[in-house]
């Protein structure tokens, strides 16, 4: 007889894949606990992606809403004659992506200006009050989403009728003690009565005006010396604040739009990138620790199941079985191990982003393909865990393996 | 050394011993020779450490001799690769231990098809040839049984399924009755007869002497000397009791 007549020892693809499924199908715990180090990094990763894209929605509300949308004009210095007035509002609402444009300026300086409750009390005497005054059309108060918690803004009919109307922010009708306007409060600056329709408890810019007496533009030297300098604030579309603010200062000022100065919002596409790319980053880098930290827990496991495993190594080889038929055997298990951590690991990372999600208000928003690839991503790393072990195992003699691993 | 017509000649051995390198060497198998024939049924006995185990795993391939001549039906297996060798092991011998080496896991025929695993048949074949198996050793009504509920007879039953499932032409039996009792003991013996029987050479290695004394043919192995009954005989005209090793209890 000659070598050349007796087979090789061979084992398809599908007979290997199906010998190691045994080992990982018929010891569910030892798989399930082998596998869990694998699940809690894959787990890390799915849930980090899907907490980043959801916080994403989130933080881009919140960009769009307060900071993205808001533009603002104003005079780049002092010239003899204001480049910016009321007629200012309209220019720019001409301009695409414009939705809402007002004019605001500050009396004296924003200098407090004293107002009583009741005429003929001098500035200085008891029942006398200091308060800086806000010049501000109905366009400004739309644009800064003043809202009352009493009363009304005044609109354009006010504006038109000369009215003597103001507002007052809620901290200082805190001070002035007026809770309600069902009667006309009025106060008095220099004995003028000013009628308060509204006390404005929210805004979504100028801030200040709480704090402030606001009226419209042509009050503003009835109640002090001087009105500006002025700003035109602007509400724009979404993604429109970077054109409104580059086209504004041609549209204010097209003999001169150097004296202008616009201040625009950063791109938040790129505060956001900024933002979203380094919390990923260093959720990821949690997420490939933790992943790291399950890819040595299975190696450790797999080499602990060799040593078991000693005696029925021994027996494959002397069954038929090449180093190379073994090797084959335990990277297959590691890998559906892997793949087994995977599969778990997305469930509880989408579960996790969902939890999260709800939480926090946030939209979930699940990546499919994070999803899809994480049992792939799993059994790779199983794999890679299981080729040292599958070394071991390979190299263990016949003899020594059956007479070991009684 | 004996002789033999070649064409029957299973296995050769000329010189072959083993040695063991170390601090301190030691030579498991002195330099032996002898002819087993196709269809032999031989005994292997000696004490503990005596050498008999090296002896079965340089005739099973599953250990390499250190110096020597041993062929395999005209193969001389010191020039194989380890692919080879591997490959010749499965094709042509047959295994039984005694620990049964059974996958706790799997059922008695997944655990006979296991020895049919690596030569590329069909999940059919494989089952079809096991279940054959079973039948020829009488455990085909324990074909889904899990060796945890076996007996150490019926354990050792399959396990002798999973030897012959792979029509080996020298079964290896290492201490086959060791883990079991006196009844099952003595079918085992009757089985791996009848296996013998049907023109499988069989080597058992064993302590028992009541076996011993059934097998036509034994190797005494003492201090890794292996003495050869058949040359006894042919010396003496009988087998001589000192022949046989006796076992230290």
């Amino acid at each position: 007889m000659d070598i050349s007549q007796i087979p090789k020892s061979k084992l398809t693809w599908r007979d290997a894949i199906r010998d190691s499924a045994f080992g990982v199908v018929r010891r569910p715990t030892r798989t399930l606990l082998t596998a869990l180090g694998i699940a809690l990094g894959v787990a890390s990763i799915v849930g980090t992606i899907g907490m980043s894209q959801s916080a994403r929605g989130a933080v881009s509300s919140v960009f769009n809403t307060q900071l993205a949308t808001q533009v603002s004009f104003a005079e780049a210095g002092t010239s003899s004659t204001p480049l910016l007035s009321q007629k200012s509002e309209r220019m720019i609402e001409r301009i695409n992506g414009v939705i809402h444009a007002g004019f605001v300026s500050q009396v004296d300086d924003a200098q407090p200006i004293s107002v009583s409750r009741n005429p003929g009390i001098l500035p200085g005497a008891e029942g006398s009050f200091d308060f800086p005054f806000t010049v501000a059309t109905p366009g400004a108060l739309e644009t800064m989403h003043a809202s009352v918690s009493i009363g009304r803004l005044y609109d354009n009919g006010f504006e038109t009728r000369h009215a003597m109307v103001a507002l007052i922010g809620s901290n200082v009708a805190d001070e002035l003690g007026i809770t309600q306007i069902n009667d006309g409060p009025a106060i008095f600056v220099n004995s003028i009565p000013l009628t308060i329709i509204g006390i404005v408890n929210n805004v979504s810019q100028q801030n200040q005006v709480l704090d402030d007496i606001i009226v419209p533009p042509d009050e503003g030297l009835i109640v002090g010396t001087s009105v500006g300098p002025p700003t035109i604030i602007v509400q724009t579309k979404l993604g429109a604040a970077q054109v409104v603010g580059a086209e504004g200062p041609y549209a204010l000022s097209p003999d001169n739009p150097d004296a202008i100065v616009a201040q625009v919002p950063p791109d938040p596409s790129t505060l956001r990138l900024k933002i979203e790319s380094s919390l990923t980053s260093l959720l990821l880098i949690l997420a490939l620790v933790s992943l790291a930290i399950g890819m040595v827990a299975i190696a450790n496991t797999t080499l602990l199941s060799v040593v078991q495993r000693t005696a029925e190594i021994g027996l494959r080889r002397s069954l038929g079985a090449t180093p190379k038929h073994i090797a084959l055997l335990i990277v297959i298990e590691g890998a559906m191990v892997g793949a087994v951590g995977g599969v778990l690991g997305a469930s509880h990372g989408i579960l996790v982003t969902a939890i999260t999600a709800v939480a926090k208000g946030w939209t979930a928003e699940l990546s499919w393909q994070a999803a899809l690839l994480a049992p792939v991503l799993g059994a790779f790393v199983g794999m890679i865990a299981g080729l040292y072990p599958a070394r071991r195992a390979s190299k263990l003699s016949p003899v020594s393996a059956l007479q070991n691993g009684l | 050394m004996t002789t033999a017509s070649t064409s029957s000649v299973e296995i050769l051995f000329e010189d072959v011993y083993r040695t063991y390198e170390g601090a301190a060497p030691v030579t498991a198998l002195q330099p032996s020779s002898f002819i087993i024939n196709q269809g032999e049924l031989v005994g292997i006995v000696g004490r503990s450490g005596s050498g008999k185990s090296t002896l079965l795993n340089i005739l099973g391939l599953l250990d390499q001799p250190t110096g020597g001549a041993y062929v395999v039906r005209g193969i001389n297996t010191g020039s194989l690769s380890e692919i080879e060798r591997t490959s010749l092991r499965s094709w042509h011998f047959g295994f039984v231990f005694q620990q049964f080496h059974l996958l706790n896991d799997r059922s008695a025929t997944e655990n006979v098809e296991l020895g049919l695993l690596y030569r590329g048949s069909t999940k059919l074949e494989r089952r079809q040839q096991a279940l054959e198996a079973l039948d020829r050793v009488g455990m085909l009504h324990r074909k889904d049984a899990i060796p945890a509920t076996l007996s150490g007879g019926e354990k050792q039953r399959v396990a002798i399924a999973r030897a012959i499932s792979q029509s080996p032409q020298v079964l290896l039996c290492d201490e086959p009755t060791g883990n079991i009792d006196q009844t099952n003991s003595d079918r085992i013996i009757e089985l791996l007869q009848d296996i013998n029987e049907h023109g499988v050479t069989v080597v058992i290695v064993t302590h028992d002497q009541d076996i011993a004394s059934k097998l036509p043919r034994l190797f005494a192995v003492s201090d890794g000397i292996i003495t050869d009954s058949a040359t006894l005989e042919d010396e003496n005209s009988e087998r001589p009791e000192n022949a046989i090793a006796r076992p230290q209890e």
